[in-house]
């Protein structure tokens, strides 16, 4: 009779034992592997649009038909994705973002016409981004700056 | 043991059971689709005004959309040409209002709904195009 | 003070296998959230680098500056018909990139790839074909003719009879060609593509048929909706 059972103290002894060992093996199961992938997962996907929106507001600061232009447009940009800074840079013409982690980052290609002969500069996340357009001899130069617009 | 007893673990449990399936819910839920009809609204109203403002109809002699909105005589006289004309422009499953200086012409714009808008201008003053789909 | 001890028994024997259960199910309901949380993330991300491009490729094949287009929306029919993929990759290097394809009214112009579960964005274009036509027209006594169709420019072949002086020649209301000792030869005059124009001579005697001659670029139009999808 008594040994089909515990007693009570044992019984809540082993309970609180048992949900330990259960929050514990879950915490460590969901913040080292579920958590930091859906992180990422997201972060990737801000870094993609990110990344999208900073080519498109370059690609639409260029005016059509362009003769004398002296532009300058503010680009809005988050000024973290996944807790750290990032920089957005130009490599001949399509713009790469560079981000600490791996699985952040990506690189696209400006559709430009051919009036634009240069584009360079780069951007660090947290500071003002401006897009800068002028005309030089030979077309349109675009720069990627910091700053006040 | 005429009571029946609930384990306290299984209240526990479903209690448990209920805030996680919150959570969730709310993450499933709560994020946001982007918007892609926007981009292509827009595309159609600046698409819509560039035709309208610079290309003649095909069939007929053109008054240019300077000159309609030139005086309120001629709005009104070409008032229902350019409506006809807007409608032959956009596709069938786009609505559309062109507001000018001497009034509107077109549908009235819905509330609630993504609504993409372009401009002109003109000497004399600005002809806005609102689309949205139907 | 057995009985006590009885009911303490059944409940120390139903405590922990209801513990267990309830483990087991917060378990499996958080693992059911993991799979929604992870469906919700991947079906937010509507890629939208491919919706960039397709955005910037269309915009870019429309403007003025296009490989394709007279003025902004307005196609060539020739350069569009010239079009194929080896052009879009030279003139838009974005395509090396990217898949896109473009069609016009459902028709594929050119494709570097296969772009169905991509995104496609429709802009609304005006197909511009020029076709040559020649006229010798029997003019009546008003001296003028009307230039069914409209376009840019008119190549004039004036060969009076030798008694006759063309003085004048009115494209509209303007006058275009102007010489009081008589014209005679070619000349190009402009014409309006925004209406037909009406083209007036004043001559000094009679100007059988054949003592002019137009010739000019017909302008043809019709519309179009251009669609550019891309897929990356």
């Amino acid at each position: 009779m008594d040994n089909r059972a515990v007693t009570p103290v044992v019984e809540k002894t082993l309970t609180i034992g048992i949900v330990a060992l259960f929050l514990a093996g879950m915490t460590t199961t969901l913040f080292g592997g579920a958590v930091p992938a859906a992180r990422d997962a997201t972060g990737s996907s801000i870094g993609d649009r990110t990344l999208a929106l900073a080519t498109e507001r370059v690609e639409q600061a260029i005016p059509p038909n362009a003769s004398h232009v002296r532009a300058r447009h503010r680009v809005g940009l988050p000024s973290t994705i996944r807790g750290t800074g990032y920089t957005v840079r130009v490599d001949g013409r399509s713009l790469v973002l560079d981000h600490p982690r791996a699985a952040i980052g990506g690189r696209s290609r400006l559709v430009l016409p051919d009036s634009v002969i240069g584009v360079n500069g780069s951007w660090q996340s947290g500071s003002e981004a401006v897009v800068a357009v002028r005309s030089v001899a030979g077309g349109l130069t675009v720069e990627l700056r910091e700053g006040v617009a | 043991m005429d009571r029946a007893q609930l384990p306290v673990s299984l209240l526990e449990a479903a209690l448990g059971v209920v805030l996680i399936l919150a959570v969730v819910l709310g993450v499933a839920v709560g994020v946001p689709a982007p918007d892609t009809r926007e981009p292509q609204l827009e595309a159609y109203a600046e698409d819509a005004a560039t035709i309208l403002a610079n290309e003649p109809p095909e069939h007929q002699n053109a008054t240019r959309l300077a000159e309609i909105v030139a005086s309120e005589q001629s709005f009104q006289r070409e008032r229902g040409a350019l409506r006809a004309r807007t409608d032959e422009i956009l596709p069938d499953n786009v609505m559309f209002r062109v507001e000018t200086p001497h009034g509107d012409v077109g549908f009235p714009v819905p509330g609630n709904v993504a609504t993409g808008e372009a401009t002109i201008t003109t000497s004399r003053g600005a002809v806005t195009i609102r689309v949205w789909f139907v | 003070m057995s009985e006590r001890s009885e009911r303490v028994q059944r409940r120390a024997q139903t405590g922990l296998p209801a513990l267990a259960i309830a483990l087991l199910v917060v378990t499996m309901v958080t693992g059911i959230g993991l799979a929604m949380a992870d469906g919700a993330i991947s079906g937010a991300d509507r890629e939208p680098g491919e919706r960039r491009v397709a955005v910037s490729l269309a915009a870019g094949l429309i403007a003025p500056e296009s490989p394709l287009t007279e003025r902004a929306n307005v196609l060539d029919a020739n350069r569009l018909a010239r079009f194929d993929e080896t052009r879009l990759r030279t003139a838009f290097p974005v395509a090396n990139e990217t898949a896109v394809a473009v069609e016009l009214d459902g028709r594929s112009v050119a494709a570097t790839g296969e772009t169905d579960r991509g995104t496609t964005i429709r802009r609304l274009v005006v197909v511009e074909e020029q076709t040559a036509e020649t006229l010798e027209p029997a003019l009546g006594w008003q001296r003028r003719v009307t230039l069914p169709r409209r376009g840019y420019r008119a190549n004039l072949t004036l060969s009076p009879p030798p008694s006759t002086n063309i003085t004048a020649v009115r494209a509209n209301s303007r006058v275009a060609l102007h010489d009081d000792d008589g014209l005679s030869g070619q000349y190009e005059i402009p014409l309006s593509r925004f209406e037909t124009t009406t083209v007036r001579f004043s001559a000094s005697g009679p100007l059988p048929p054949g003592s002019v001659r137009i010739e000019y670029d017909a302008i043809r139009t019709r519309k179009a909706t251009l669609a550019v999808s891309a897929d990356g």
